[in-house]
């Protein structure tokens, strides 16, 4: 509560406080909030139904799409693929292993 | 999953307990917060915008947005008070976008009070009109709502010096206005 009101004004703001129908009012704003909620739910409903569809038209094409670039990755990868399965890349690639391990070895120790 | 109360058990409950149920979705228990607070809101709004039908609209929007909102109250406790901030950001709000000038304190007291006709029923909410939005905000907030300066300074965003400043100001102004009705 504030210290510095005027008592006579604070006695005036309370005399003239009047007091409300309140049975229009009410029916009214709940009438509102009821409306707000079925238009909420039609929302969600609609958005539901559209994350469906776009889902059905999508889908076909995300298929496609992801089936082609796997199947280029794996074209793209096979030459390489063929390559390690040669006597040299074995030659080439134990050194390697050996030194990735003795490095994780050697930080593991200390 | 709660249960909806009865509306004679919600009738009965306290209102921090009401505004718990609502916050976890309960519309009926919603329902009675509007109810109970209705008064108050619309009387507020009221004060403010010296309209009764713009206040009730106003009010309205209030439920509205608290209904829409009510789910991010942190404590049921507090639901009075973030219902009030709300009508009071909804009133600042009308105000804007209805392009109402705010004048500047110094002008808005700088004008001279219009003499009454002897017909005209002299009351507070006319001793209101003739003060500055922010000044009746802050002067309402204070005597009509019984906020301390600094829940007016918070819930308002008006530095607390300036919300001190309006209600002295405002005060003065109103006594000086109701004094030549030998009202207060």
């Amino acid at each position: 509560m504030n210290e510095e009101l005027d008592p006579q004004l604070l006695a005036l703001f309370a005399e003239t406080r009047e007091p409300l129908d309140d049975v229009e009012f009410l029916t009214a704003t709940l009438a509102a909030i009821e409306r707000q909620l079925r238009l909420r739910t039609r929302y969600r409903l609609a958005a539901v139904a559209g994350a469906l569809v776009l889902a059905m038209l999508l889908t076909p094409w995300l298929l496609n799409s992801t089936g082609a670039f796997f199947y280029q990755v794996l074209e793209a990868a096979r030459w390489p693929m063929q390559l390690a399965a040669t006597p040299w890349a074995w030659v080439i690639s134990m050194p390697i292993g050996v030194l990735l391990l003795y490095r994780s070895g050697f930080k593991l120790r200390r | 999953m709660n249960t909806p109360l009865a509306a004679g058990a919600l009738a009965g409950a306290s209102e921090s307990t009401v505004a718990a149920l609502a916050i976890n979705g309960d519309h009926a228990a919603y329902g009675e917060l509007v109810r109970r607070r209705q008064d108050t809101i619309r009387n507020l709004l009221r004060r403010l915008s010296r309209n009764a039908a713009l206040a009730d609209d106003l009010a309205q929007q209030t439920f509205i947005r608290g209904w829409k909102s009510i789910a991010s109250l942190k404590s049921s406790a507090a639901f009075g008070a973030w219902l009030r901030k709300l009508a009071v950001n909804i009133w600042l709000q009308h105000l804007r976008s209805s392009k109402i000038e705010l004048p500047l304190e110094a002008d808005a007291l700088s004008t001279p009070i219009a003499a009454p006709s002897t017909a005209q029923r002299m009351d507070l909410d006319a001793a209101l009109a003739t003060l500055a939005p922010e000044t009746r905000l802050c002067v309402v907030l204070a005597y009509s709502e019984g906020m301390s300066h600094a829940e007016i300074s918070a819930g308002t965003a008006i530095p607390i010096g300036t919300v001190k400043s309006h209600i002295s100001r405002g005060s003065a102004r109103l006594r000086e206005y109701l004094k030549a009705y030998g009202d207060p």
